[in-house]
């Protein structure tokens, strides 16, 4: 596979949006090549953020064929980039309903106001402890801690499984994540917050128990 | 009326997203100030966060070799399209 680069050598200058379509609707392998690989990790992200691990790799290479089909109906109301993230995430929601993982997308009601860290003022009770550790590399050093946060991502509630990858491993905006997601901005907050709330109670228990 | 701990819990994971303004940023911060705990919840919620990152992107490197074949899969897709033609 080519990389990224060789387009910018071939082409003076860096193409429009409109050009790069002219020149991937005539069968352009080059812009071809370059737009796979300008994608491709967003797209990775989307699909294994939506339908798990396992077939992530299924789902972008389905979403990649659709796209090729699809191509010539591309009106370029949205970027091309939206354009596939929008292609790849149905395809992913798509497998996943098929793959019989049956919990929604849509917002899940819990019992969040009888979280036991705050008392009936609203104020902390039981706080988190001080952390030995005050980076991501230092966390992830320990494999026990790096397995545990793993495990209970893997519990979380699906949407907002998928909102943390969308959001904090993919680094999609709100405003797509609500796209994809198909809820509003409050209701991704509020999902964000769960999701990385959840992370930061499985390390703050691995912090003061050394267990999982 | 100044944010709850439980609030400011909220409001330090939304201001990762979308940073807060006006009265609102004013009332976190003055809360911030009076309340050690919710400083500590703060700082560890933005270090989960790039923790989180840094753990998926780690898992999506162990995957790399997978772009090279679904790239020859989707390439071949691309020149048959257009063969066709």
């Amino acid at each position: 596979m080519k990389s990224s680069t060789s387009l910018s050598g071939f082409f003076s200058e860096p193409l429009s949006e409109e050009e790069m379509l002219k020149q991937l609707l005539a069968g352009n392998e080059a812009v071809f090549n370059s737009v796979f690989n300008s994608y491709y990790g967003a797209m990775q992200s989307v699909a294994y953020a939506i339908a798990g691990p396992i077939i992530a790799d299924e789902v972008v290479q389905e979403a990649w064929f659709s796209a090729i089909t699809a191509l010539p109906k591309f009106e370029g109301r949205a970027s091309l980039k939206s354009w596939l993230i929008r292609i790849v995430a149905n395809e992913a929601k798509t497998r996943r309903r098929k793959e019989n993982r049956s919990v929604s997308l849509e917002v899940m009601q819990e019992s969040w106001a009888t979280d036991p860290r705050f008392g009936e003022n609203s104020h902390w009770i039981n706080p988190s402890a001080q952390w030995h550790s005050d980076t991501p590399d230092e966390l992830l050093s320990a494999d026990e801690l790096k397995d545990c946060i793993e495990k209970n991502m893997d519990k979380l509630p699906q949407n907002q499984l998928a909102a943390l990858r969308l959001r904090d491993s993919a680094g999609l905006s709100m405003d797509e994540l609500c796209n994809i997601l198909d809820v509003s901005s409050s209701n991704v907050r509020v999902l964000l917050h769960r999701a990385r709330d959840k992370v930061l109670q499985v390390v703050n228990h691995f912090q003061e128990t050394g267990e999982c | 009326m100044l944010p709850s701990c439980r609030d400011a819990s909220q409001l330090a994971s939304e201001n990762l997203d979308t940073p807060i303004k006006g009265g609102r940023w004013l009332k976190m911060k003055l809360h911030l100030m009076m309340c050690k705990y919710c400083r500590l919840y703060q700082k560890q919620m933005d270090l989960t966060q790039k923790t989180i990152a840094a753990l998926d992107n780690h898992n999506h490197e162990e995957c790399g070799d997978s772009k090279s074949k679904i790239f020859e899969q989707v390439e071949a897709s691309y020149k048959r399209s257009h063969s066709n033609k």
